[in-house]
């Protein structure tokens, strides 16, 4: 408690050092400018494909005068100077603001199609602000209600739409969502995730414990129905104005609100189907079963002991022959076509007191990974409310539940569907057969080579995660006189997530626990509970002097507490597997643990806005940051307060609205031309929340627990801290036909967090301290052209395309080597922070006279060395000493793309509109772990087809080693054989549309039939079944496949009725 | 309209998707995807292998995917195979599954002398780039289930050194005796288990089940009739033979005749059989048969050699082995005993079985140390025997007779005093019957051998060639050949009555 109150007192003590800046900027125009002379302006507004006059459009400037466009289109305003902009407005064209650039008498042509989003309202940081006034590097998304889109979360519809948004998605299981990396990486373990506000409140966006159920991932993003959302904005520069959150830039969403009084009801139902992934090709029964004889004979199994195993012996007086002569296709039992319902309500509307919007949501999205999938249940009820003249409030309040049904996926071999049914033997089959061949329906159990049975797995296992997001906020803005106003949010967020899962003994594979017991069925739960307090409180004043200075400061402080618990229960080995709770495990073997997790954070910020005739603007942002995670003894880029250390956290943005300049005038081709520049420092303070602090740990030391030190406390251990600079260009052309957004930025992380090998007198393996640094490097560019724009037929299209190169600048031991998946990654000063290290290959040994010509040998574990022979892979010498072991591993790979980006386009054909997002990535290798195990021929995993291929006999030239039991020569380690490059375009979603006319009188006032595809096309090279997964948040960790459920496709139909 | 989008969509991103790992799984070549009989099908020079494996059904084996390796003579080589297998269907199924083997064996599998099981049972020798004795047309011909050879020529079964001796017993009256030497046993693999053993946790069978008929060579001597191991066996000729069983039958002197010959019999035939393959004798090679008994096989003297399938059968005319090696010295290990006088647990406690140090040999020796001390008189330790044939025997011993103080301050054992001590050797039948009675002087700290006296053992009553145990589960191993070895303590007048024996040496006296 006394720690929170220095920090509120840090916060408020805070102020003045701002303030006094503020102060003056506030009132540097002493003298306040008056027009002295208004001029008028007058012109004509048509519609730019017909050109035929548009009457009532509505054109201001600021509160200095307005306009209605009459019946010919004509209007007449006062302007106080001819440098000025006018906003135009019409319902069902997009907004535009005109530069007047002294002209008095105009001919503007408005779009109906939004084209460059320039003009658009945003949410910014301070507020609602049209992105032509914007100074950094910012997107919009206006997603119109999503109404045909079939992302499960917020994160997967972002997917190829922002420049310099690099959305990986995690995996095909539904609301699994994307890892979102904008501009590359800034930091090799802490985050790199964006903040997340929606509607003003900070969204805690972290996941607080490990999921009990492998390989699934806790999206908080899913927690948002997307159909919910009115708008989208991310930021991709300083984001200093989020301070130590700010690192990884930002993403605003605004969810649903009423727009107008009169009560609008929509509802959408949809179905359809989703699809199973095209299987991968491994050997059938009778190719496996000649390799897995080559295979035990590489073992050194005797003729009859192979002739003894069951599945070799063709007599029919076997009794197992039925069990051991299928050729089962174990894909087939795992993946099936499957099916998704959604529907949608929601009711919006009010008067001149209260607005309302309410939403429901329903979701059915089974997987088609069978027996998995997700059911959704959410609301949403946001409120305004006039209370007085001076007085508003909004209320938010949603609801959001999650039912799960999960397998393990990733690295769990034992459990993994889609790993067994891809490595277990063909010939053997799901259920028991008797020995005159009759199919009972008991599942086979796991198979003599240790390989589950899938289908055991898909329907005898259990994994559920079922889960509730709670969201309430409440803002209050009381306006103190015209220009200044006091608002306050406070808002809590309550979210729980539970788990529990249940393998049982038949048929899956036992696991063998650290105390040597075998642990036949098991059984677990575990409880995640989530709790946030936010309050964003702050003074706002706006004012425009002399009509061309525009001027909006906001000072404030915003403040979050977080309370995350996580308790889990292991249970082995009940008596059957009917008794599937935790609690009926043996109690010798149960195992109980948990964490718990604090942390404050508290920022006082200030953001100036001010432009100048709107041509010139200026952002300065600026913020100063507290938090708990932070150690005590930081005096770095910081002030101290109470005793407690402040991280300062600057930024500048400029922007020139060239266009806008008399000089350009005459050019009526040019509709915008900006340049944009802004330079900040950020904040990543996701460092633990423990971190700096001294801490014990349990330990069990021979049956008896005790407390040991569980780290070494570095009370100097502060934040990492990223500046950013950012320089664009926006670009308009033809009335805005042909818009252009290029950016160019340099982000530099310094103070990067880093696990320093512990020296060993500590007993700690590793220290984390502040030492590394880092810098990315990049440009994006987005391209966007109405191609046609006719009355009947519009065609847009677009474009974006980004690059970063990450670079590490600083490490203080030598590279970091990271295994995972069995593959070794590395970050390196000089390279790209998570590249992977290996073994370069050049083919196989056609004989055993070639590779003894080469003479190259293999480095035993016991220190002997064995010279390769034919059939083994020839590994490149990297340092020429003619014995291949781990000096020889270079770079093979490096996850990161070249570039990425995603193509749209809209056709709009009377009333069908044709639209189409697709997405790609290109350059990037991916780490094909999946494929690893199915032809690394040294187990009795089956293999793809492609081992039919391996070398068997001496002057076969071949790419597929000879297959060893155990491989002893080392023909399946981490090398280039596994790295393959992953650049795939996929069609992420067409979905065509249909207005059905409606009678304005009638009923129904809208009605809209859509049929929406996702993943139809993949095009890519990668020999899995899909090319996209994230394996984890991290840097490290990118671009390895390890057998998640992969993406699939999906058809779904829908109607939209609008009442 | 709509659908049929959708479909377009689907079928184009299908072909595209397929395609990469098309080229992927793509085969290097067509055979590899094709089964050994298919492949051999389209091999106009392997049509008679191919029409033989269809008449014999194997065509089923030659498809499935056991992964196999086949050895195929070509048409020319079919010529040559005799007209005796052509018939008999039989035998041409013995000759189809000697030319198949259940495992993949590739010319780069060859070792000088690896010998590869085939489906007939039998090993043939795969080596020099050659199958047997045919050489290869073509060779590694891989196949989607295995691999096959195509050979020069045929390559017919060929019986085993038990084959041999069964079929030649009419020739050999070495071979007609080792073919006599037929019992009914109990095979443990087959015999039901009754209880087990609470002492030593061994299995204990039901007795009459698990009946077979053994022979005791097979069991006793060698497994001729294996064929995962190489033997050389030698066949003495009838002159030869009946001249080996003359020289020994005065060691087997007994009350029956038969008994005498038989066991001449058996010590002859026992030596014959030598692990490994001698062939290529163009010179005089020692052999070393299992006991130990060495063998000089002289090129001179062989009249015949027949190749078998798990080695060579030489027939000779002399029988080239020393008498002396025939006839063995026999030891008894004083740490061996059978039994003692007492079994008290006073007079167990003062019996020592000690590791003991000999300076002149500079080795170590396990023996026997009876502390009895003044309370021994008389007391004996028993041994037995079932090696003394009917011949003399000179006796001797090694006993250390020495004094231990213990370090620790426990009681010192031991004497250095001499010992008297006295050996017997008794009639298994009766123990009242001593048929040699000797007392010998130890003197301390003596570590070399002492002669006793001479011991002329005067008959062999028992069948060597008898089995150890018989179906009911009567044990031979004590039977009217055995010697009981005692080792006494004189009655009086010689305290300490201590005893102590490294071993007794019994070695022949030949005139």
């Amino acid at each position: 408690m006394r720690k929170l109150f220095y920090i509120f007192l840090g916060g408020f003590i805070g102020f003045p050092f701002i303030g006094v800046y503020a102060q003056k900027s506030i009132e540097s125009p002493s003298a306040v400018y008056k027009s002295i002379d208004t001029l008028r302006v007058s012109g004509i507004v048509l519609n730019a494909v017909t050109k035929s006059p548009l009457v009532g459009a509505y054109i201001s400037y600021k509160d200095f005068g307005a306009g209605i466009t009459d019946s010919l289109g004509h209007f007449s305003i006062a302007v106080p100077d001819d440098r000025v902009s006018l906003l135009i407005k019409l319902d069902g064209y997009a907004d535009r603001m005109e530069p007047l650039k002294g002209r008095r008498n105009l001919e503007i042509l408005l779009q109906s199609v939004n084209m460059g989003d320039y003009y658009n309202e945003l949410a910014s940081p301070i507020g609602q602000t049209r992105r032509l006034k914007t100074t950094g590097a910012s997107e919009n998304i206006d997603t119109k209600g999503n109404w045909t889109d079939h992302s499960t979360s917020v994160d997967d519809y972002l997917q190829g739409r922002i420049a310099g948004l690099n959305a990986i998605r995690r995996s095909g299981t539904p609301g699994m969502g994307a890892n979102l990396f904008i501009r590359g990486f800034n930091s090799l373990y802490a985050s790199n995730q964006p903040i997340i506000i929606v509607d003003g409140v900070y969204f805690d966006n972290g996941t607080y414990g490990t999921p009990l159920n492998n390989g699934y991932y806790n999206n908080p993003l899913s927690y948002i129905d997307i159909k919910d959302i009115d708008n989208i904005t991310v930021i991709k520069d300083a984001t200093s104005t989020y301070g130590a959150k700010g690192a990884n830039g930002a993403i605003i969403i605004t969810t649903s609100r009423a727009h107008e009084e009169a009560t609008s009801i929509d509802a959408v139902l949809s179905g359809g189907t989703s699809f199973r992934p095209k299987e991968i090709p491994v050997m059938d029964a009778g190719d496996f079963r000649s390799y897995l004889a080559e295979m035990l004979q590489s073992k050194g199994l005797s003729d009859h002991e192979i002739s003894g195993l069951s599945y070799m012996n063709d007599s029919l007086s076997n009794p197992d022959y039925y069990n051991v002569h299928n050729n089962t296709s174990w894909q087939d039992r795992v993946f099936d076509n499957s099916y998704m319902q959604n529907a949608y309500l929601k009711i919006a509307g009010g008067d001149n007191i209260a607005k309302y919007a309410l939403t429901i949501g329903y979701g059915n999205n089974k997987s088609p990974l069978n027996n998995t999938g997700q059911t959704r249940y959410n609301m949403r009820f946001n409120a305004d409310l006039n209370l007085t003249k001076r007085l508003f409030a909004t209320a938010n309040v949603s609801y959001y539940r999650n039912e799960q049904d999960v397998r393990n996926m990733g690295i769990a071999p034992s459990t993994n569907p889609i790993f067994t049914s891809l490595v277990k033997a063909p010939f053997f089959t799901d259920h028991v057969i008797s020995s005159d061949g009759i199919i009972s329906p008991q599942y086979a159990d796991h198979d003599t080579l240790g390989i589950s049975n899938p289908l055991a797995i898909m329907n005898t296992e259990r994994g559920q995660n079922n889960s509730f997001r709670y969201n309430g906020t409440i803002s209050f803005k009381y306006l103190l006189g015209k220009n200044l106003a006091l608002a306050t949010t406070v808002a809590i967020t309550s979210q729980k997530i539970r788990e529990t899962f249940f393998v049982p003994e038949r048929g899956i594979v036992s696991d063998t626990l650290m105390n040597d017991v075998l642990a036949y069925n098991r059984s677990g739960a575990q409880v995640i509970k989530l709790f946030n307090v936010f309050n964003d409180s702050r003074i706002t004043y706006n004012n425009s002097f002399g009509s061309i200075h525009d001027l909006a400061v906001v000072l404030g402080f915003r403040y979050n507490n977080l309370k995350s618990e996580q308790d889990y229960g292991l249970g082995f080995n009940s008596a059957t597997d009917q008794l599937t709770s935790v609690g009926y495990g043996l109690n010798t073997l149960r195992q109980i643990g948990g964490s718990i997790g604090a942390s404050n954070w508290l920022e006082s910020y200030l953001n100036v806005a001010y432009g100048y005739k709107d041509k010139y603007f200026i952002n300065l942002n600026s913020s100063l940051d507290a938090s708990s995670k932070f150690g005590r003894d930081v005096s770095i880029n910081s002030l101290r307060i109470g005793g407690r250390p402040f991280a300062v956290f600057p930024s500048l943005g400029l922007s020139w609205l060239a266009s806008s300049e008399n000089l350009l005038a005459n050019a009526d081709w040019l509709s915008l031309l900006k340049f944009r520049l802004s330079y900040g420092v950020t904040g990543n303070d996701d460092i633990g929340n423990y971190t700096a602090r001294n801490y014990y740990t349990s330990q069990n030391l021979l049956g008896i627990s005790g407390l040991v030190k569980g780290n070494l406390g570095n009370e100097s251990l502060m934040w990492e801290s990223v500046s950013k600079l950012n320089a664009g260009l926006d670009l308009s052309l033809f009335n805005n036909r042909l818009s252009l957004k290029a950016d160019a930025y340099h982000n530099k992380t310094s103070h990067m967090i880093i696990y320093e090998p512990g020296i060993t007198i500590s007993g700690q393996d590793y220290i984390i301290t502040n030492n590394g640094a880092m810098k990315t490097n990049g440009a994006e560019i987005d391209l966007n052209a109405l191609l046609v724009d006719n009355k009947k037929f519009k065609w847009q299209l677009g474009l974006n395309v980004s690059k970063y190169k990450s670079v590490i600048t600083k490490l203080p031991a030598g590279s970091i080597l990271t295994e995972f998946a069995d593959g070794t990654i590395m970050s390196r000063v000089g390279g790209a922070p998570n590249v992977f290290y290996g073994y370069k290959t050049n083919g196989v040994y056609a004989s055993d006279g070639q590779a003894a010509s080469e003479g190259l040998s293999n480095l035993n574990n016991n220190g002997t060395t064995t010279a390769f022979k034919g059939g083994d892979v020839r590994f490149i010498d990297l340092n020429g000493d003619k014995i291949i072991d781990e000096n020889d591993r270079q770079v093979i790979g490096n996850p990161n793309p070249d570039f990425f980006g995603g193509i749209n386009t809209s056709i709009t054909v009377s009333n069908w509109t044709l639209s189409a997002l697709a997405t790609f990535m290109t350059g990037n290798d991916i780490y094909n772990y999946s494929r690893r195990q199915e032809e690394s021929e040294l187990n009795a995993y089956n293999q793809t087809e492609a081992v039919k291929n391996r070398w068997r006999v001496d002057g076969q030239v071949t790419s597929m080693p000879k297959a060893t039991w155990g491989d002893p020569m080392g023909n399946s380690r981490f090398s280039d054989r596994w790295i393959e490059d992953g650049s795939y375009l996929r069609l992420k979603s067409v979905s065509l549309s249909y207005n059905v006319p409606v009678k304005s009188n009638k009923a129904i006032k809208s009605l809209n039939i859509f049929l929406t595809g996702t993943n139809l096309l993949t095009l890519t090279n990668y020999l899995g079944y899909d090319p996209e997964f994230s394996a984890s948040s991290s840097a490290i960790g990118q671009g390895v496949d390890t057998f998640l459920e992969p993406q699939y496709k999906s058809i779904e139909m829908g109607v939209r009725i609008g009442l | 309209m709509k659908k049929i989008i959708v479909i377009f969509l689907m079928t184009v991103s299908c072909i595209l998707s397929c395609k990469k790992w098309d080229d992927h799984i793509a085969l290097d070549s067509a055979s590899l995807g094709k089964t050994i009989y298919e492949q051999m099908s389209e091999n106009s020079d392997l049509s008679s292998f191919v029409s033989y494996v269809d008449k014999m059904n194997l065509d089923t084996l030659l498809n499935s995917s056991r992964n196999l390796t086949v050895f195929a003579p070509d048409n020319e080589a079919f010529a040559n195979l005799p007209d005796s297998v052509k018939s008999n269907d039989a035998a041409i199924r013995r000759f189809l599954l000697n030319l198949i083997a259940l495992k993949s064996y590739y010319i780069r599998d060859q070792t000088d002398t690896s010998r590869i099981l085939m489906m007939s049972g039998k090993r043939v020798l795969f080596a020099n780039n050659q199958f047997g004795d045919a050489d290869f047309a073509s060779s590694d011909n891989v196949a989607r289930n295995g691999v096959f050879h195509v050979l020069k020529e045929v390559v017919l079964p060929l019986p085993n050194i038990w084959e041999f001796i069964n079929a030649t017993k009419e020739t050999y009256k070495q071979n007609a005796y080792v073919a006599s030497l037929n019992y009914e046993g109990q095979d443990i693999s087959q015999a039901e288990i009754d209880s087990i053993d609470l002492e030593t946790g061994e299995p204990v069978y039901k007795s009459g089940t698990g009946i077979v008929q053994i022979n005791t060579f097979k069991q006793k001597v060698c497994d001729v009739g294996n064929e995962d191991s190489l033997f050389t066996y030698i066949v003495l000729t009838d002159a030869a033979f009946g001249q080996a069983e003359a020289t020994l039958k005065p060691f087997f002197k007994a009350n029956s005749e038969d008994t005498a010959i038989f066991n001449a019999d058996w010590y002859t035939s026992k030596d014959m059989v030598f692990s490994g393959l001698y062939d290529n004798i163009n010179s005089q090679q020692t052999l070393v048969s299992k006991f130990g008994v060495h063998y000089n096989l002289n090129p001179s003297t062989i009249v015949s050699s027949y190749k078998v399938s798990n080695g060579i059968v030489y027939v000779v005319n002399t029988a080239e082995t020393s008498l002396q090696e025939k006839i063995p010295v026999v030891y008894i290990q004083g740490e061996n005993p059978i039994g003692f006088s007492s079994e008290t647990e006073s007079a167990l406690e003062d019996i020592f079985y000690r590791k003991r140090y000999n300076p002149i040999t500079k080795d170590t020796f396990n023996d026997i140390y009876v502390n009895r001390g003044s309370s021994g008189a008389n007391f004996y330790v028993d041994y037995s025997t079932n090696n003394l044939l009917s011949t003399t025997y000179k006796v001797y011993w090694v006993a250390l007779n020495d004094y231990v103080v213990s370090g620790q301050g426990d009681d010192a054992y031991g004497t250095t005093a001499n010992l008297n001590q006295i050996v017997q050797v008794l009639n298994n039948d009766s123990l009242s019957t001593v048929l040699f009675n000797e007392t010998g002087v130890v003197e301390p700290y003596t570590y070399t051998e002492t002669y006793i006296g001479e011991f002329v053992n005067d008959a062999y009553n028992w069948l060597l060639s008898y089995p150890d145990s018989m179906p009911d589960g009567s044990s031979y191993l004590s039977n009217p050949a055995t010697k009981i070895i005692r080792l006494q303590a004189p009655s009086s007048n010689s305290s300490p009555y201590n005893l102590t024996l490294d071993y007794l040496k019994f070695v022949p006296v030949f005139n």
